[in-house]
């Protein structure tokens, strides 16, 4: 660095040198913690946003989409038997089982109430 | 700064010893750029504000620091820039309080004459031609001839491209040489031996 002609006097240094050293204390930084908190909090925020506003979305695509009638008109009969074999179905079946007494299930009985 | 500095200085981020980090820019870099915002015309007063924003700047953004240039050449940007729109900020004062023909006088003689400086009259005589160079101009003598940085480095701190840079350095040294050969002919082969990029 070549001669400049100015002078600083060492006193001036050391009270720019001490206003400078006092600005992480007068700036104080987030911790980490708090700045992955509020990281986690607002990319929860936005996640719940989007999936409310994709959920929203869904639920008016399904309100246009086929009327029941409809479904089964353009469904293959295939597809039709399968859903009607479909797990759901045997839950709702043993759904309604559960809501039956023993008597009434076995009055349901065929071959029981063949035997008697 | 030395490249062990440098290296010194990109660990202590990696190990996220910020404060650390920043306290050995302050206490290496402070004086020169001090220094410099004093040289780009600022009085003590404003040079102090200056560096003050400068470095809350860049304890702010110490951890968003990405290595892409050395520390010093961040520093020396942020310094560059704060020192600049001080001066915008003086000169739109002065538009108001002082008629627009005496202000470039004015302001060589507020700091060639400034009390810090202590320097003999042919130095005197420098900074009262740099002065009156327009500001990313005398910022580009500043960092070149007195601070005596590559090219490649003032590009990185002024955002401009190397052939911009030898151009405005080309320049400032000639306008710099008109004006010491009106006040004294042979201050001005003394001083600006070369303006070799």
């Amino acid at each position: 660095m070549k001669k400049d002609g100015i002078h600083l006097p060492e006193t001036d240094l050391q009270d720019l040198a001490a206003k400078l050293h006092a600005i992480p204390a007068a700036h104080p930084r987030r911790p980490a913690m708090r700045r992955l908190w509020v990281g986690t909090l607002s990319g929860a925020a936005a996640a719940l946003a989007l999936a409310l506003f994709w959920g929203r979305l869904s639920f008016t695509s399904n309100e246009n989409a086929a009327a029941p009638g409809e479904w089964l008109e353009q469904t293959p009969t295939s597809e039709v038997v399968e859903s009607l074999e479909s797990d759901v179905w045997s839950t709702d079946a043993q759904e309604l089982g559960a809501l039956l007494t023993d008597e009434e299930l076995s009055d349901l009985n065929p071959v029981k109430s063949s035997k008697s | 700064m030395t490249d062990l500095e440098e290296r010194t200085l990109q660990s202590l981020c990696a190990e996220a010893r910020y404060e650390t980090a920043y306290r050995t820019l302050v206490d290496r870099l402070s004086a020169p750029m001090y220094r410099l915002a004093l040289r780009m015309g600022l009085n003590h007063d404003d040079a102090q504000d200056v560096l003050q924003e400068a470095f809350i700047s860049i304890w702010k953004a110490l951890p968003k620091f990405r290595g892409e240039s050395k520390f010093s050449t961040w520093v020396y940007r942020i310094v560059s820039n704060e020192a600049l729109a001080a001066l915008r900020r003086q000169q739109r004062r002065r538009l108001w309080t002082v008629p627009e023909t005496e202000a470039p006088e004015a302001a060589a003689l507020s700091q060639a004459d400034a009390p810090f400086f202590d320097a003999d009259e042919t130095l005197r005589q420098l900074h009262r031609a740099q002065s009156l160079l327009p500001e990313k101009q005398r910022l580009v003598f500043q960092l070149r001839y007195f601070d005596e940085l590559p090219y490649s480095e003032i590009a990185a701190i002024t955002g401009t491209s190397e052939g911009g840079l030898k151009a405005n350095y080309h320049h400032a040294v000639q306008k710099i040489r008109a004006t010491l050969q009106q006040i004294k002919p042979e201050t001005s082969d003394d001083l600006l031996p070369s303006e070799n990029p």
